[in-house]
């Protein structure tokens, strides 16, 4: 039933006000705050567009109702902003988060090359959003998509949400680099599709010819086609994820997904956000591809020789990650009252093993073709500097410095310095790992703490270290490689 | 005791990493931050700034006080790099050197403001010693003694570390219960500036003792009246003195002004 009149220009009223309150709550932020530029420029975007509708709101015609609901969400994303002060996000791991997304996009002009702003979130996950199409959601049809694109003056904004749960959790922050991976496979959309083309492309031909004789078969052909999409996404995301940050986002992947099925590969037909692979899958898609069976024979190595009282509860750490079976595949399709829910279900479970061999030659051809797009990757981190790295942990000491020989060092990566600290931490978590000798023994979150603090001073320390370095080559004492 | 020399800096920052002797200073930019005989050092990003509050006074011997002191008293700041911190004419904040230190058993250490900064009115530490075994970042108290504002920005080399060696063996550990190598003290591994420390687990219960004596000190009775507790009440309620050892019949207002303990 539509409000009566009187009622819509009460409701007409109200929206007024709470634009008005909005952008107040926007003006009074103090940007100082702010973890990055990128928040500030998505602040007054925001700011521009509310005071935009601010505007129009007195000669509104159409349902207030939605003008409401949609004032109500944008000033749930206002609150987000706010609390999105520095406080809760540490600048040590955004200085080096945007070092990672600016080598990412290097290639891209700088006046058009996409941002990256970072709020928290309640919810226990880490999301990367489109802002210009958030925006465009919340204030369509309210404004014309001409006024909120121009907004953005020819920018490309991501929103990335960071779980407030796990605020001191640093190693989980590798993730990070996953949903920086989206934001790749966005720019380089064409190359990924010819890869899924390459590996898929006669699986769905002959599936399509399959599926012709049944009931809805193109609807269920074209859920397929997006769930493998889905699926090649994900793989991408991985792997970008692991050229980034190396192992430590093979612990900080099994970490966010503890207690849930490590071999259900999730299909939403409603929610594609919430397609992926089995966590099994994915760990042994990255453990053949990316080398970290080199780097665990490194590691274990070099633990052997210079800390061998942690050599076992540490090394064992990537070892006992999830492991995957084939025939253990299990497909989850949601939601359960889908109509097209047990056909998608019965074609992918009777097509499970070409759907996993494409998925692993889909990611294979991902690990060949992203060094030579993305020019300006870090060379992987080793596993015998990690080890040195996860020494100084052990001795109590920022995991910041590769030994040289020099006292000066040569400055870690954000990669390295995540994964000695992820290995740590989950050793720790384990309590497999005893107290260094002559010291007394602390209490987990205490141990846990200290881990915390001593990575985050690493990831602010090695920055400005290489930092200085880039401005004073003079003083380096290592050749950077 | 002997001020180690830049050589012998040198040789304990490259000694292996098992050695007792072996010191750190991580990480210096540059080798001209070891000079004849210190360590020049950082300011670091991390600040406290304390708060003007509702709180009278600062009490360290008023326990429940004094764990809430954090939230109430003190204001955690991250400076970004490149930004600048005016510290005005007379203000006092907490900072953080850049680098961390670890010192070995045998070597004590003191961190004072380089001149440049001195001369410009700037104390960088007014709780100057870092103890032997010490691990961790060290906090600096800043302090404008001048009549200027100055402007600090993370990063400036504003202190200096002067190490000293002490009669200890690096090898040996003391033999007093709780001095081991490295010690684990007050402040655990501190990276950031750090508010004062009073009572942490186990530790400070002295401080109690030398406070005031009060129900609100969350003592579970009070402590029996005083000779001059009891005349102040006395007086108060109207009641005549007893007679009591050193009571007189006008309160002894030095004594209640100072305070003095009960004998």
């Amino acid at each position: 039933m539509d409000p009566s009149e009187a009622d819509s220009a009460l409701i007409l009223s109200k929206c007024e006000d709470l634009a008005a309150q909005l952008v107040v709550r926007l003006a009074r932020i103090d940007h100082r705050t702010f973890p990055s530029p990128a928040t500030s420029a998505a602040a007054d975007i925001l700011s521009t567009l509310l005071q935009r509708l601010q505007e129009t709101i007195p000669t509104y015609k159409s349902n207030f109702a939605v003008l409401y609901t949609q004032l109500a969400r944008t000033a749930k994303l206002v609150s987000e902003i706010e609390e999105s002060a520095a406080s809760w996000i540490p600048l040590p791991l955004v200085a080096n988060c945007d070092s990672s997304w600016k080598n990412l996009f290097r290639s891209v002009e700088e006046s058009v090359r996409p941002r990256v702003f970072y709020t928290v979130t309640e919810h226990h996950n880490f999301s990367l959003e489109d802002f210009n199409a958030e925006l465009g959601h919340l204030f369509e049809p309210l404004l014309t998509a001409e006024e909120i694109d121009k907004s953005f003056l020819g920018g490309k904004i991501w929103h990335l949400k960071l779980p407030k749960f796990e605020g001191s959790n640093i190693p989980l922050f590798a993730n990070v680099s996953h949903e920086y991976g989206h934001a790749v496979f966005k720019a380089n959309e064409r190359m990924v599709q010819e890869l899924i083309d390459e590996t898929f492309g006669s699986f769905l031909t002959g599936l399509e010819k399959e599926l012709a004789r049944e009931l809805e078969g193109t609807a269920i052909h074209k859920f397929i086609s997006d769930t493998l999409k889905d699926f090649c996404g994900e793989l991408f995301d991985d792997a970008i994820a692991t050229f980034l940050v190396g192992p430590a986002f093979l612990v900080a992947l099994s970490e966010m997904e503890w207690g849930a099925d490590a071999d259900a590969w999730h299909v939403s037909l409603q929610s594609r956000e919430q397609t992926h692979p089995s966590v099994a899958f994915r760990v042994d898609v990255i453990t053949r591809e990316s080398g970290v069976v080199t780097f665990q024979t490194e590691l274990n190595t070099t633990l052997k020789a210079i800390v061998p009282d942690v050599n076992d509860s540490i090394g064992s750490v990537l070892s006992a990650l999830p492991g995957h079976e084939q025939n253990k595949v299990q497909f989850v399709v949601s939601p359960s009252r889908h109509v097209r829910r047990a056909d998608v279900s019965r074609v992918l479970t009777k097509h499970r093993v070409v759907i996993q061999h494409g998925c692993r030659a889909f990611a294979k051809l991902c690990y060949q073709k992203i060094p030579k797009v993305i020019v300006d990757l870090d060379k992987p981190s080793k596993g015998g500097d990690v080890a040195q790295l996860v020494r100084r942990i052990r001795l109590g000491l920022p995991p910041n410095i590769f030994p040289t020989g020099h006292y000066l060092g040569k400055p870690a990566g954000l990669g390295a310095i995540l994964t000695a600290s992820a290995l740590y931490r989950r050793a720790l978590l384990s309590r497999n790992l005893k107290a260094p000798e002559g010291e007394p023994l602390v209490p987990l979150p205490e141990a846990l703490a200290r881990v915390d603090r001593l990575t985050l001073k690493a990831l602010e320390v090695s920055y400005v270290q290489s930092r200085f370095y880039k401005a004073f080559p003079e003083h380096s004492t290592h050749v950077s490689t | 005791m002997s001020v180690l020399s830049r050589a012998e800096i040198i040789r304990r920052m490259q000694a292996d990493p098992a050695s007792p002797e072996r010191l750190y200073v991580t990480p210096l930019l540059m080798d001209a931050q070891i000079g004849p005989a210190s360590i020049d050092v950082r300011l670091g990003s991390s600040i406290i700034v304390p708060k003007k509050t509702y709180v009278d006074s600062h009490d360290p011997t008023d326990r429940k006080a004094v764990l809430q002191a954090e939230s109430s008293l003190y204001e955690r700041i991250r400076l970004p790099y490149n930004s600048k911190f005016v510290l005005h004419p007379n203000e006092v904040i907490l900072g953080v050197t850049f680098e961390y230190v670890v010192t070995p058993a045998d070597v004590f250490c003191m961190i004072v403001s380089r001149s440049s900064w001195g001369r410009m009115g700037l104390v960088i530490a007014t709780a100057t010693i870092v103890q032997p075994g010490f691990r961790g970042c060290l906090t600096l108290e800043l302090t404008n003694m001048s009549d200027s504002p100055i402007a600090l920005y993370p990063g400036l080399p504003v202190g200096q570390l002067v190490l000293m060696k002490t009669s200890t063996d690096a090898s040996k550990r003391d033999s007093s219960s709780d001095l081991t190598y490295p010690r684990v003290g007050r402040y655990d591994c501190p990276t950031e500036a750090e508010p004062p420390r009073f009572f942490p687990s186990g530790k400070d219960n002295e401080l109690e003792f030398w406070g005031a004596q009060t129900e609100s000190k969350g003592q579970d009775k009070p402590m029996a009246p005083t000779p001059e507790l009891d005349l102040r009440r006395r007086k108060r309620r109207g009641r005549p003195n007893t007679g009591l050892a050193g009571e007189t019949s006008e309160p002894d207002r030095k004594t209640e002004a100072s305070g003095t303990p009960p004998s």
